[in-house]
Order: C-alpha cells, then sequence, then structure tokens
C-alpha cells in the first residue's frame, strides 16, 4: 500500500456506522459503572461486615479479579456466561456481565476506603439515636464514603469509559470495533485510528475537566 | 447446554508448551515495558515539577495524551499507523526487519503508556520528598542533576514503592492487549487452547491461576524489598499506601 | 379407531378431521432441540462472517450477504414452512472464526452461515449439513512480490485467520525442516490480514481460494494481488448446526438438497461468484449433483 493521499472523507461517510459503535460505548460504560457500583458497594460491605465466610468470599472474589486482566475477564465471560445459564445470551450482555463483574472488584475497594474513612463517632451518635446497623449504614455511612469518594469513583467511570474499547477481543460492535471494521475494509487505518484517538481523548478530556469542575462546586 | 470436562488437557503437548510460552511472554513483555516506563516515567515526573514552563508543558502534555486514549486505540496506532506514516525505509524496518515486530511494538506502547501513569507517581513522591533536602543540596554545591540523581529520586523511589509496586502489576495484567497485534503472550495462549480444544474452562481457569501466581510472587517480592528499603523517621509512607 | 370404523359415516368424517388436528397437536409436542426454540422464540438466529466475500460478509449498508447466508436463508424458509409459522424473525450475529463453533454450541446462534470447513474434531461438538462448498488453500500475495507458489514463501512472513483450519495447516507447514525461519502470523479476521498484505507486514495471505479471491475483489488495489499457489488442502464448507438434533438436520439438509437438484442452485453460484470471474469448478458442479439426495 503506497501512501497514496489520505482520505479523511471515509470519516463523514461513515458517520452512521460509526455512531452506532459510540452508542455502543456509551451505553456499556453507563451500565458498567452503575452495576459496578452497585455489586462493588455490596462487597465493601460484605467485606466490613462481622459474618466472616462472608467476608472472606467477597475478600477473594475482589483479590482474583484485580489480579488478572480485564481482557481475560472478557473471554471467561464471554464463552462460559452461556454455557453457565444454559441459555443464549447476546455479546452485548456477555460483555457487559464481565464488566460489571470485573469493575465491582475495583469500586468495592474505593467504596471500602469511603466507609472506613468515615469517622467512627458518626456511627457511635447514629446508633445511639437508635437506628439499625442498616439504617446507620444507608443513611449515614454510604453517603459520606460516597462523596468522600467521588474524586476517585468519577477517575474510575472515565477509565471504565476507555476499557470499553476492549470489546474490539471479542468483535462487539463498539465504537474502536466499528472503526476497525472500516480501517480493515476500505485499507484507512491511519484516518480511523487517529480518528477514534482524537474522539477518545477529547470525550475523555472533557470528562476530566466536568469532574475537576464538579469537585470545586463541591468544595464550595 | 452441556461441557464436557477435560481437566488433563492443560497437561497434555502441544498445550502445557503454549501455557508455558504465553507466561515467558507475558514475563517478558512486562519486563521491557517495565524498563522503558520506569526511566521514561521518571524522566516525565521530573519534567512536570521543573521550573521550566516548557518542560511543565511537555510533561503535562505527554500525561494528558496517553493517559486519556486507551490503551488499545494507542497500540493500534503504534502498529497500524506509525509504520505508514513515517518514510518507506522506517516503516519497512518497523514491520519487517526489526525482529519480533509485534512484540517489540507491544512493549515500546506498553512502556509509553505506563510512562504516563509512573509520571504522576513520581511526580508525587518528589513533592513528598519536599524541597529540603534538594535545597541542602543544592547549597553544598551539586548540580540539579546531580541533585536529582543522588537526593531527590532515591527517596522519591522508596517513598513511592507501594503505588510503584501496584504500576508494576498493573503493567502484567496490560500486557494482555498484546494480543491484539497477535503476540501470543498468556490470554491469547489460553485462547488459542480453547479454539483448538473447546475445553474453554480448563484453559482460563489455568491463565486465571498463572496471572495469580505472578501477581502473589511480586507481591511477595515488593514485601521484601519494602522492608529493606524502609526509610527511618520519615512518615513519607503515609498516603502513599492505597 | 376402532369406535370410527364402527360407529356411522358421520363419526368416521368427524375422526377423519379430527385426525389431523389429533397428529398435528402430537408434532407440535414432539418438537425438541433448535425447531422447539425457533417456534418458542419465533426467531432464527444465523452466525455470518464481516468480511468473508463472498461466502458471508457485510455490505456498505451493514447487512449480512453471500453465498453462505442465501443458502441459509433457504433454510430459514423451509423452516418457516415446516413449524407452520406466518412469521419468522431472522437475527444475524457476525462472529470471528475462533468464536464459531462456542456460539453455535452455547445457542447464540442457531445456523453458522460462513465458511466453516468439516473437521472431524468439530463434529465432536457440532454437526453440520451436507456439503455447500468445494475450496483449496491458496496464497494471496502482491504479484510485484513474485511470490507464485508454496516454495516462495520459505523464509518469509506468512498470514493467517485466528482458529481457522488453515492456520494449522500452515504452521504445520512453516514448521517443516524445509520451511525454517518462516513466520506466521495470526489475524483475527480476513480483512485485518489483507490491510497487512498491503502494507507489506506479510507476504502471502493464506486461506481458502475463493475467500482471498473475494478478498482481492474488494480490494482497493486489486489488480496489484493475484491469489497464486497449488491448493495445499481441499477443504469442504458446510453450515453449522447443533449436535444431536436430528429433525433439524432433517429441515437443513431437506432444503439444501431441493435446492442443489433444481436449477436454482446455477442462479445463486452466478449471483456471488461472477462478479468474482470465478466459473464454477468440476469439484463443485460434481458436490451439487451429489448433495442433492433425493426425496
Amino acid at each position: 500500500m503506497s501512501s497514496q493521499g489520505m482520505d479523511w472523507g471515509i470519516i463523514p461517510q461513515n458517520l452512521p456506522w460509526l455512531w452506532e459503535g459510540m452508542q455502543l460505548t456509551l451505553a456499556l460504560t453507563a451500565l458498567a459503572n452503575l452495576g459496578g457500583m452497585l455489586i462493588g458497594t455490596a462487597l465493601a460491605v460484605a467485606r466490613l461486615g462481622r459474618f466472616r465466610p462472608l467476608a472472606l468470599a467477597a475478600a477473594v472474589y475482589v483479590n482474583v479479579f484485580r489480579s488478572v486482566p480485564i481482557v481475560l475477564a472478557v473471554f471467561w465471560f464471554y464463552f462460559m456466561v452461556p454455557v453457565l445459564l444454559g441459555r443464549p445470551i447476546g455479546a452485548f450482555w456477555s460483555v457487559l456481565i464481565a464488566f460489571v463483574f470485573f469493575e465491582a472488584a475495583y469500586f468495592s475497594e474505593i467504596i471500602r476506603a469511603g466507609i472506613q474513612g468515615v469517622r467512627s463517632g458518626q456511627v457511635a451518635a447514629a446508633r445511639a439515636t437508635g437506628l439499625t446497623g442498616w439504617q446507620v449504614l444507608r443513611h449515614v455511612v454510604l453517603p459520606q464514603a460516597v462523596r468522600a469518594m467521588t474524586p476517585v469513583l468519577m477517575t474510575r467511570a472515565i477509565v471504565i469509559f476507555q476499557d470499553t474499547s476492549l470489546a474490539v477481543v471479542v468483535g462487539l460492535t463498539d465504537f474502536l470495533t466499528a472503526a476497525n471494521v472500516v480501517a480493515d475494509r476500505d485499507g484507512r487505518p491511519i484516518e480511523m485510528y487517529a480518528f477514534v484517538a482524537i474522539v477518545y481523548f477529547v470525550l475523555s478530556s472533557l470528562a476530566e475537566l466536568g469532574a475537576r469542575w464538579s469537585r470545586k462546586g463541591q468544595r464550595a | 447446554m452441556q461441557y464436557h470436562w477435560n481437566w488433563g488437557i492443560l497437561l497434555q503437548q502441544p498445550y502445557l508448551g503454549w501455557l508455558v510460552e504465553g507466561l515467558l511472554v507475558t514475563v517478558a513483555l512486562s519486563l521491557v515495558a517495565w524498563s522503558i516506563a520506569l526511566p521514561l516515567g521518571t524522566l516525565i515526573g521530573v519534567m512536570r515539577g521543573a521550573a521550566s514552563p516548557v518542560a511543565r508543558g511537555v510533561g503535562g502534555t505527554y500525561v494528558q495524551v496517553f493517559r486519556n486514549i486507551p490503551i488499545v486505540v494507542q497500540l493500534f496506532l503504534w502498529f497500524f499507523v506509525l509504520p505508514e506514516v513515517l518514510p518507506r525505509t522506517a516503516g519497512y524496518f518497523l514491520k519487517r526487519e526489526m525482529p519480533e515486530p509485534e512484540f517489540v511494538t507491544a512493549a515500546v506502547c506498553l512502556g509509553f503508556y505506563t510512562a504516563s501513569r509512573i509520571a504522576v507517581i513520581m511526580q508525587a513522591g518528589i513533592v513528598s520528598v519536599g524541597p529540603g533536602k534538594a535545597n541542602a543540596a543544592r547549597a553544598s554545591g551539586m548540580t540539579l542533576s546531580q541533585t536529582y540523581r543522588h537526593v531527590v529520586l532515591p527517596l522519591a523511589f522508596r517513598l513511592m514503592l507501594p503505588p510503584l509496586v501496584s504500576e508494576f502489576l498493573t503493567v502484567f495484567k496490560n500486557s494482555s492487549i498484546a494480543l491484539t497485534i497477535g503476540v501470543f503472550e498468556l490470554t491469547m495462549q489460553a485462547h488459542q487452547i480453547e479454539s483448538y480444544t473447546f475445553q474453554g474452562f480448563e484453559a482460563f481457569a489455568a491463565a486465571t491461576v498463572l496471572y495469580g501466581a505472578i501477581s502473589a510472587g511480586v507481591l511477595a517480592a515488593a514485601q521484601i524489598l519494602e522492608r529493606r528499603v524502609q526509610i527511618g523517621g520519615m512518615i513519607g509512607t503515609a498516603g502513599a499506601r492505597r | 379407531m376402532k369406535s370410527c370404523i364402527s360407529h356411522g359415516s358421520s363419526l368416521v368424517a368427524a375422526c377423519l378431521i379430527g385426525l389431523p388436528i389429533f397428529v398435528n397437536a402430537a408434532q407440535a409436542e414432539d418438537l425438541t432441540g433448535t425447531l422447539k426454540k425457533i417456534k418458542d422464540s419465533g426467531a432464527i438466529t444465523l452466525g455470518t462472517r464481516e468480511s468473508s466475500v463472498p461466502f458471508s460478509y457485510l455490505d456498505a449498508q451493514h447487512n449480512s450477504v453471500g453465498y453462505s447466508v442465501d443458502l441459509c436463508l433457504r433454510v430459514v424458509e423451509r423452516v418457516k414452512q415446516t413449524l407452520g409459522l406466518p412469521v419468522l424473525q431472522v437475527h444475524y450475529v457476525t462472529v470471528a472464526p475462533a468464536a464459531r463453533i462456542p456460539l453455535l454450541t452455547n445457542g447464540t446462534i442457531d445456523l453458522e452461515c460462513s465458511t466453516t470447513s468439516i473437521t472431524l474434531a468439530r463434529m465432536r461438538q457440532v454437526a453440520f449439513s451436507v456439503p455447500t462448498f468445494v475450496v483449496g488453500a491458496r496464497i494471496l500475495a502482491e504479484t510485484a512480490s513474485g511470490v507464485k507458489d508454496w516454495d516462495d514463501l520459505r523464509g518469509r512472513v506468512i498470514g493467517v485467520a485466528q482458529g481457522t483450519n488453515g492456520e494449522k495447516t500452515v504452521k504445520a507447514l512453516a514448521g517443516t525442516p524445509a520451511f525454517a525461519g518462516t513466520r506466521v502470523l495470526t489475524f483475527a479476521d480476513h480483512g485485518a490480514g489483507l490491510l497487512s498484505l498491503q502494507t507489506g507486514r506479510i507476504d502471502g495471505y493464506v486461506t481458502d481460494d475463493i475467500v482471498l479471491a473475494g478478498l482481492r475483489s474488494k480490494a482497493r488495489d486489486k489488480d496489484q494481488l493475484v491469489v497464486t499457489g497449488k491448493p495445499l488442502t481441499f477443504e469442504t464448507f458446510a453450515i453449522g448446526l447443533r449436535r444431536g438434533d436430528p429433525d433439524f438436520q432433517l429441515v437443513v439438509d431437506g432444503a439444501l438438497a431441493d435446492l442443489f437438484r433444481s436449477p436454482e442452485i446455477d442462479v445463486v453460484y452466478e449471483k456471488w461468484f461472477s462478479p468474482l470471474g470465478v466459473p464454477m469448478s468440476d469439484a463443485n458442479t460434481m458436490m451439487y449433483k451429489i448433495g442433492g439426495i433425493l426425496p
């Protein structure tokens, strides 16, 4: 392939297709964040709880998922979830489940740090007013933990946005994979990958700025 | 949905050989990448805290760029785009004449990416060391580079050991992206075994155990290292531990 | 039945009318495996490929089209008729070569419609329809490179697609002493392989001759590419379906056999292969004759 002139025109030509991919990327990001947070919080609570077997199980879960590459987790879930469920499941759901369970381990560590950062005086005071353990957790500890960890959580959200590009390893048509198809089909890797890099860069930078700005607002 | 179990397949050749080969490639890839990332990252970290606005700008831009583009996209840029935008002979070298082009490209990409994260860590480390010791060193006649080499950086490294260890572990995990350009590292080998034998559960379990072993090994070595370089009298590690 | 015969003609009529309903109800209850799954969900899922021209690929509108897809759609028609469904939704899932068998066995797809060749190893996991095409493994190279046959690839770099038979064959070849120093690179899909050939990363891309012809015809610089080399191995393609599902197998094979026996198959062949300039080979002509199993 001689470096014939670049054809940046293929980007606008394929914009609808690329946009579809981006929608999938955004959907994966949002859902993985949500699911990861929920399960991560449950894991954090389990680890700090008094029921030892559950705490141990949660610890094992977190350590296993934090020691493997996300790509391996994606392969695992992509091929094994349908086998375990005993019924077919779409690629999107397999990949999403993989991301949720993987990120939950990381969220769990963040929330756990947040919970441990809540001053014990708060908990004691809350119990003294007659709230049950669960109520204390729900109304006093967790809100404070999340608020304290918001910057880290936001960073994690941006990381997840970038991690969704790994859907390329199973051919799930996210933004990167969509660009990949065009690059291969039309022989235009330079234009397509440069475009992908710029889009990710711009979106991530904007998200980072947004996070920093909201943090300033919080402190005020 | 039935599944035919066959754990023995992992002990058969060529699959066992594939797993071992994958493990070796993962370790080699990670070590080469780390050997690029640590010096480069330290340099960028120093630049980010430098007096010169140019240096700060370059350092800052580097980190911004390499942090906000997903690592897979960076790899595709290195592998598919770079050889095409360079002059023909340079491009040909990268694609054909260089030994193991896929491995080298993946190692370089991983190195440059990790360097941006090390830069942030080292900058924090340098800030933790504080200006006191650096000023004392300059006052006693050392040049700027001597100050960094003999006073600031050694201290910064020891203070930042926990996050650096964490980053080292992350390199091993990130090395798996090399499979997208055909490097037969551990995850790829597990995938290969799965596609040849259809024993996915066994293959991926083996890879999981091996990654876990790498993690455990690195953490154990790190604990020994941490004890040996413990700096008496400095509350330095506070805030650096995760 | 005895009661039908012994009680007057009106009852006989009633029984005769009732009998088919009785039989049909039995058939409906007897549906198992894929036919049951399709009937229950009202949909069938075809596994296709992104760029295996002209068998299974995505056209400019990103629809799944191709020779294998057309054959699968004939099967879908037959399934629709057999199950008596007024409407049958067809879902398409593009799969990478390495994923096609697992996705079939785990139920994500019901028919695998691409360029999967029948091998004994695969038959341990899935079932195959009657053969749908015969191909040989050849080389796609740039004319300028002078690569004409397998010996020309000695000591050079050969590309193959991951998880395909071509990968195993070429790796075995590269392992022989005559081919020492030959590197083999694997790619996630044929499009990536073509790109690597065009950028000079590999000296030849090896896969089935028809797939290569298709890749070449869609390439931007097709006049600089050539499909060359004696076929290293022969393979037959077939449509993949789940194992242990004889009723579904019968529907699939029946649809294909009827197609092969009719002149329609020539039309289908022409549609996909004349744009590539590939006339029907003797092997394929014979294959259609053999495959046109009598009802």
